[in-house]
């Protein structure tokens, strides 16, 4: 079954995740919701992370590896086109 | 009782679909299209779901599946749902190349202002 100590940390990391949705949803300005998703992004991660440990499969750490590369492409690009140096 | 990934789903389509008949900007109704798809393939995906009673749903994988030992979901829903999400990059990709020409011939992104006929 799954250890009680990785489900209290994956209800830490979801509750923290609903703090940054949060900014995404309120931020009054667009960096403001660039920095609340990027803050969800690495949550995300560390949340797949505890999941993997806590069901046992050692294959789902590989999706939290790529996840974690491919937000930062896309943060990088989001980054670039605000600040207009996408010509 | 309903499970909740199914009502999700069908919310995420009945956006979608709302978005594409109210929007104008035709950026967004490409969205709305990616909306649409993404509910799809959730429906699709929690079809798959397989609930045992002390087996804990595992992905239908055998590499180090002998120290789990878990109910194996359905394959066939994620073959399928791989396959979907690469028509749907697709459709993205050449609505988006065809949104920019248009943009290029019309100065606009209005569906009511590209309707107008044009030369």
């Amino acid at each position: 079954m799954i250890a009680p100590e990785f489900l209290y940390a994956v209800v830490v990391v979801m509750i923290a995740a609903f703090l940054s949705l949060l900014r995404v949803f309120l931020g009054p300005s667009v960096p403001d919701r660039v920095v609340g998703v990027d803050t969800l992004n690495t949550l995300i991660v560390a949340g797949m992370v505890l999941l993997g440990a806590a069901y046992d499969r050692t294959i789902y750490i590989d999706v939290a590896i790529v996840y974690a590369l491919l937000s930062y492409v896309g943060t990088l690009a989001i980054a670039r086109y605000l600040q207009g140096g996408l010509e | 009782m309903i499970p909740f990934q199914f009502i999700t789903a069908f919310l995420m389509m009945a956006m979608g679909i709302y978005a594409l008949l109210y929007r104008r900007n035709l950026i967004k109704l490409i969205l709305a299209l990616n909306i649409i798809d993404s509910g799809i393939h959730l429906l699709l995906i929690s079809f798959g779901y397989r609930v045992e009673l002390g087996r804990i749903p595992t992905a239908p994988i055998y590499t180090g599946y002998e120290t789990v030992k878990g109910a194996m979901v359905a394959p066939l829903p994620q073959a399928l749902t791989l396959t979907s999400i690469v028509i749907g990059v697709c459709v993205l990709a050449l609505a988006m190349a065809l949104t920019m020409n248009a943009y290029r011939h019309y100065g606009s992104l209005d569906v009511k202002e590209l309707r107008r006929l044009r030369g």
